[in-house]
């Protein structure tokens, strides 16, 4: 628990009760300065002296608190996916400011997420985050420090599949949407301050392209067509091309495929594939271009069927193209209840810093 | 019409490229127009000429039509049909196609066979 406030007496124990007992038993063991992935700690909390030759009192402990640093640093060369800050911390996964070893507390703790790797999210909803901070016990301060080496990406959502043609009663085979891009950080304790240092950077998964619809003509033989696959959003991981759609009935079937959409990279969204081409009769609808930055995802073309105006039924027909994947944010918190601030706002954020619901 | 395209990046690992696409006659430098990324495994590279055409004909074409009806209009135009009046079309702009091809309209009778 942080040490009170000043006003009444402080005892040498209740020192050592916050910051653990030093040898020799001396105020002046606990100067201390520490450097933990480049931030240093001058004072083994601030405004508490750091010199070995610097005056130290009771009076600089008034309100201070131990510092413990949360590492998602470690390994720079191997990325982590889908963290939760407070996971490591319950694995140990931390450095505690202090010249010896103390035990770790979270109530009244200054805990420090240093990220200065890279993480990545998953494809599974736009609320997954590649890192979160978790919820804590009545941490004296929660920081999150993103060193200039830190990156912390959204996944791109997957090209949605192309329509596979057209259903025999002419409904249904629909291009599928394309998959949501995931989100960056997710801060989920209230009062949360971000260091978000120059070189860092927090970026949403964009959406996924959508599938392309598909086609069919039946005024001599009946000829289907497959719609393209939608491109993947860009992110980390990146989103895959969704595969074209394959016509399940009709003449000459095989040939009439939609081509798949292409993969995305981290930062470029991938194009939706072309649609099918049934004998130059029946066409499938091109795919959907994943999303990038400054690009929302396009959803997936209709089919350009060959067009005979009032003809009673019509012979020709489209499927329903998919829709586009929406994006993720670059920082989300669990509710409206949750607020965060920057001490430090260097950093580049691409995508939405507001937005609600973390997991 | 002739479009441009250029290579951003060459991506080997991943057999992708990024590539950004715009009409020759663009009203924009290139790189305001969006890159795309395209697995390159799926054209054909056996020569320059058949890696232009395949890129097109895959990606391209679709990208220099898609930014060209985005672009803005200046000129508002409206369409005429029906019984031709040129006086009354002086001082109106004309909304109409260019086509290479020499297909016409024949305006016929109806035959009822």
């Amino acid at each position: 628990m942080t040490i009170k406030a000043a006003g009444n007496p402080l005892e040498f124990s209740e020192i050592e009760a916050e910051f653990g007992a030093q040898s020799p038993r001396s105020l002046g063991a606990y100067r201390h300065s520490q450097t933990v992935n480049g931030l240093t700690f001058n004072g083994i909390d601030t405004g508490i002296p750091s010199g070995s030759n610097d005056e130290i009192k009771f009076s600089d402990f008034y309100g201070k608190s131990l510092n413990i640093v949360v590492d998602c640093f470690s390994n720079p060369s191997t990325d982590e996916f889908r963290v939760n800050a407070k996971s490591k911390y319950i694995n140990n996964d931390i450095v505690i400011i202090n010249p010896t070893t103390v035990s770790k507390k979270q109530n009244g703790a200054k805990i420090t997420i240093r990220v200065n790797k890279k993480f990545g999210s998953n494809k599974n909803s736009v609320n997954h985050c590649a890192l979160r901070t978790g919820t804590w016990s009545n941490p004296a301060a929660l920081i999150v420090d993103l060193g200039s080496n830190a990156k912390v990406y959204g996944a791109g959502g997957n090209g949605g599949e192309g329509a596979d043609g057209v259903g025999a009663n002419n409904v249904g085979e629909n291009g599928d949407k394309g998959g949501d891009g995931s989100s960056g950080l997710g801060i989920q304790h209230q009062g949360t301050v971000i260091n978000f240092r120059s070189g860092a950077i927090i970026r949403r998964g964009y959406g996924g392209g959508g599938g392309g619809g598909g086609g069919r003509e039946t005024s001599k033989v009946d000829r289907r067509a497959g719609g393209g696959g939608g491109g993947g959003g860009a992110g980390f991981p990146i989103g895959l091309g969704g595969v074209g759609g394959k016509p399940q009935g009709g003449t000459n079937k095989e040939a009439a495929k939609g081509s798949g959409g292409s993969n995305a990279t981290e930062t470029t969204g991938g194009t939706g594939g072309n649609g099918g081409d049934n004998q130059d009769q029946a066409f499938g609808g091109k795919g959907g271009d994943g999303g990038q930055n400054g690009k929302l995802a396009e959803p997936g073309d209709n089919s350009s069927i060959e067009n005979q105006t009032n003809k009673e039924p019509p012979d020709n027909y489209s499927s329903v193209a998919g829709a586009r994947g929406i994006n993720g944010a670059a920082i989300r918190k669990t509710s409206n209840s949750i607020s965060f601030s920057f001490g430090i706002n260097n950093g580049t954020a691409e995508g939405s810093t507001t937005a609600i619901g973390v997991a | 019409m002739k479009a441009i395209f250029k290579i951003e990046e060459y991506l080997p690992k991943t057999t992708q490229i990024v590539v950004r696409f715009a009409r020759l006659h663009a009203p924009e430098p290139i790189e305001k127009y969006h890159a795309v990324a395209v697995d390159y495994s799926r054209l054909d590279c056996y020569d320059s000429e058949s890696f232009v055409k395949s890129l097109m004909r895959e990606v391209g074409n679709y990208q220099v039509k898609k930014y060209e009806d985005k672009e803005s209009i200046i000129n508002e135009s409206e369409t005429i049909s029906g019984k031709l009046d040129l006086s009354s079309l002086v001082g109106r702009t004309i909304e109409c196609k260019v086509e290479n091809d020499r297909k016409e309209i024949l305006k016929m009778r109806r035959v009822e066979l």
